[in-house]
């Protein structure tokens, strides 16, 4: 029961770093109908500057992760400004290939700047165990949980509040209507990449203080969140949520229970299977818009 | 003064003139690189094809690349790509460097690549050198794949040995693995599985640990409890510096030992307190150790990289990869693949300068040395602790 328990629990603490990833993924393509490819890259590219601002500077971590984090946000803006809104009303696999170029541009970067090794972010920390019952948690894997947990719910408020949260949710809903009643899709657009790249540099500094910096290792997570958005629902807010959390325990119980029985990792397959059949029951995933097109 | 002016300029175009005539006096071989600077494993890929690349370039730049042979004077030149660590980007290249560089020899990377170029390799007859020390890229023997150290096979029951002569726990002792899931991390496993069954070892786990993990509660706390007292890696150092992370963390008290390219300096710096403790083979000895071959690896790394403080072994594995390489080119009595193999197959205690164990290749031994280094971690003093030699006689 222990075992199960403290299985659930570190599958909840890497979901929800899973659904911080996944939700800027969503909200890009929520807005503007845009695969995000280079998502992954953004996240590493961001933990790289903070780590940069934080060992290069010798800024205390805190100040350079909310640094980041607001350099991002503009350069979110830029992005769309500069590389995406060229392309609207183009074909959409001409912005996915976009999105794939920026991928290469920024791995590419990475590598010319930090190398292929691996860094470790400054410990903010301590590394001491905290056991609650027979559940071991580490503060980190704790502050993680947290962070996500605040900014998920923050973002939540945000899109049910704020004006600019429902022009968000007006644009994603409809763009003509949200136009003809004035909402700035532009700007929406724009805003959408600012909040996605702020996400995206959470999740990585969040994993990068969990683990360790690389280029390939931080990049990837943009690849692991693809079943947690795809069953959540590619446009769902809450489906990246339950998408991401769903994944990090089914990759947990995967480890803990089928892997020892055959002697192979299954871990990262699991997901993909588990994707596979709620699609089949669910084709546009959990919590996705259901479209229905008549001819 | 209008004689001297008009033998000055004689002398200059007679210079002029006969240079490239004197270029073309020594012809050019090429060498390939094919090695991971990109991708997965690129953390310590880079630095052995740093390794590899620095020494090419001291020859160049020391000796203008020209080296004596049993054919001749040659002007020696590295051709070199990135594989990605991808198999198919690695053959790709090997057949361009074939076709178009018209190659004698290479250097490789990866398990994975080198499975891939294998029969390609035994088909163009260009010997390759390979950072793999995977078993199957000796079989069946004579073939035209080499590596310098023992295979991982040895390296595992180096390392299953050490642990049975310093057992003080129960009866039998308790055994697990933990591999990357890859041909690079089942290599050793069937071998360490047969030998402590031979031994009369309690396996209790195998488990498979992917380089991207986050979290390895999961394989931990399944260890905790098997009651695992040893547990033996075949990884590269992140995976295995979560798993340390996460055993701390769950109270797994275990001896963990790994092959070569698991532990080291990276394991050190990433795994830090966590990693103390920690027994790795090393078919190389470490940067701080004094032999006399140290002294010009160190002298690449400084001129070519004056930012680069500390190399891991793998760096010095480049280096003296190329140089076996290069002894097997000066030996060679003709410019073809297929006589650059027949020299290293001559090669008997090669003294790579203590660097590693002395190289010795015959017709159907294509392993380089039957030693291996063993060290173990110690994060207070933040450095690799020699252990010793070890020498096993399994085969």
């Amino acid at each position: 029961m222990d075992f199960l328990l403290q299985l659930l629990v570190n599958g909840l603490v890497i979901g929800s770093v899973y659904a911080l990833a996944a939700l800027g993924f969503v909200l890009i393509y929520k807005a503007s109908r845009v695969l995000n490819f280079a998502h992954g890259d953004f996240l590493a590219l961001g933990t790289f500057v903070a780590f940069a601002l934080a060992t290069s500077l010798r800024l205390p971590v805190i100040p350079s992760i909310i640094l980041t984090l607001v350099c991002f946000f503009v350069l979110g803006l830029v992005v769309e400004r500069v590389v995406l809104r060229p392309l609207i009303g183009k074909e959409v696999i001409a912005v996915i290939m976009v999105s794939v170029g920026l991928s290469s541009v920024i791995k590419g970067i990475m590598y010319l700047v930090w190398g292929p090794g691996y860094f470790l972010f400054p410990e903010f920390l301590p590394d001491v165990p905290i056991i609650i019952g027979d559940v071991y948690l580490s503060p980190m894997h704790l502050l993680g949980l947290a962070i996500s947990a605040a900014l998920l719910g923050l973002f939540s408020l945000f899109f049910k509040r704020s004006t600019l949260g429902v022009a968000m949710r007006a644009v994603a809903d409809d763009q003509q209507a949200a136009l003809s009643l004035g909402v700035s899709v532009r700007k929406i657009f724009a805003v959408s990449w600012g909040i996605a790249l702020v996400s995206a540099v959470a999740a990585g500094v969040v994993v990068g203080s969990i683990t360790s910096l690389s280029t390939e290792g931080l990049s990837a997570i943009g690849i692991l969140v693809f079943p947690a958005v795809i069953v959540g629902g590619l446009d769902s807010v809450p489906g990246a949520v339950v998408g991401g959390l769903l994944i990090g325990v089914l990759e947990n119980l995967t480890a803990g229970f089928i892997d020892p029985l055959l002697g192979v990792s299954l871990r990262s397959v699991v997901p993909f299977i588990v994707l596979v059949l709620i699609l089949m029951m669910k084709p546009y995933g959990l919590f996705g818009t259901v479209e229905i097109e008549r001819v | 003064m209008q004689m001297r002016k008009a033998s000055l300029l004689v002398l200059v175009f007679a210079v002029l003139l006969a240079a490239p005539v004197l270029a073309q006096d020594v012809p050019t071989i090429k060498l390939g690189a094919i090695i991971t600077y990109t991708g997965p494993t690129s953390d310590v890929g880079a630095h052995y094809g740093d390794g590899i690349r620095d020494y090419f370039r001291w020859l160049q730049d020391e000796h203008g690349g020209i080296v004596d042979t049993n054919f001749g004077r040659v002007r020696v030149e590295l051709v070199w790509t990135d594989d990605q660590y991808n198999p198919q980007t690695a053959l790709t290249a090997l057949r361009r460097f074939v076709s178009e560089d018209n190659i004698i020899g290479v250097i490789t990377w990866g398990t994975g690549a080198n499975l891939a170029l294998m029969d390609e390799l035994n088909r163009v007859q260009v010997p390759a050198l390979s950072a793999s020390f995977h078993r199957g890229l000796l079989d069946p023997p004579g073939q035209y794949n080499f590596f310098i150290s023992t295979n991982y096979d040895n390296h595992m029951r180096v390392l299953i040995d050490y642990a049975l002569s310093h057992h003080t726990g129960s009866q039998p002792p308790r055994i697990a693995f933990s591999v990357h899931p890859s041909p690079f991390g089942r290599s050793p496993l069937d071998a360490g599985r047969a030998y402590a069954e031979q031994l009369g070892l309690s396996v209790v786990a195998s488990q498979e640990l992917a380089a991207d993990v986050l979290d390895a509660t999961g394989q931990v706390l399944e260890l905790r409890r098997a009651g695992a007292e040893y547990v033996f890696f075949q990884n590269v150092a992140q995976p295995v510096s979560v798993f340390l992370r996460d055993a701390r963390r769950q109270g797994l008290r275990a001896q963990f030992l790994g092959i070569h390219y698991a532990g080291g300096e990276e394991l050190l710096h990433l795994a830090g307190r966590n990693a103390d403790g920690f027994i790795t083979t090393s078919a190389i000895v470490t940067w701080d150790t004094d032999v006399p071959g140290m002294e010009f690896v160190k002298s690449l790394n400084a001129r070519y990289h004056p930012n680069v403080a500390v190399r891991p072994p793998h760096y010095t594995q480049g280096v003296v990869t190329a140089m076996v390489l290069m002894e097997a080119v000066r030996r060679a009595v003709a410019p073809t693949g297929a006589a650059v193999k027949e020299a290293l197959e001559t090669i008997e205690n090669f003294d790579v300068g203590g660097l590693a164990p002395p190289i010795t290749f015959g017709p159907d031994r294509h392993w380089g040395a039957d030693s291996l280094y063993l060290y173990r971690l110690d994060a207070a003093d933040n450095r690799l602790v020699f252990l010793g030699e070890f020498s096993p006689n399994y085969e």
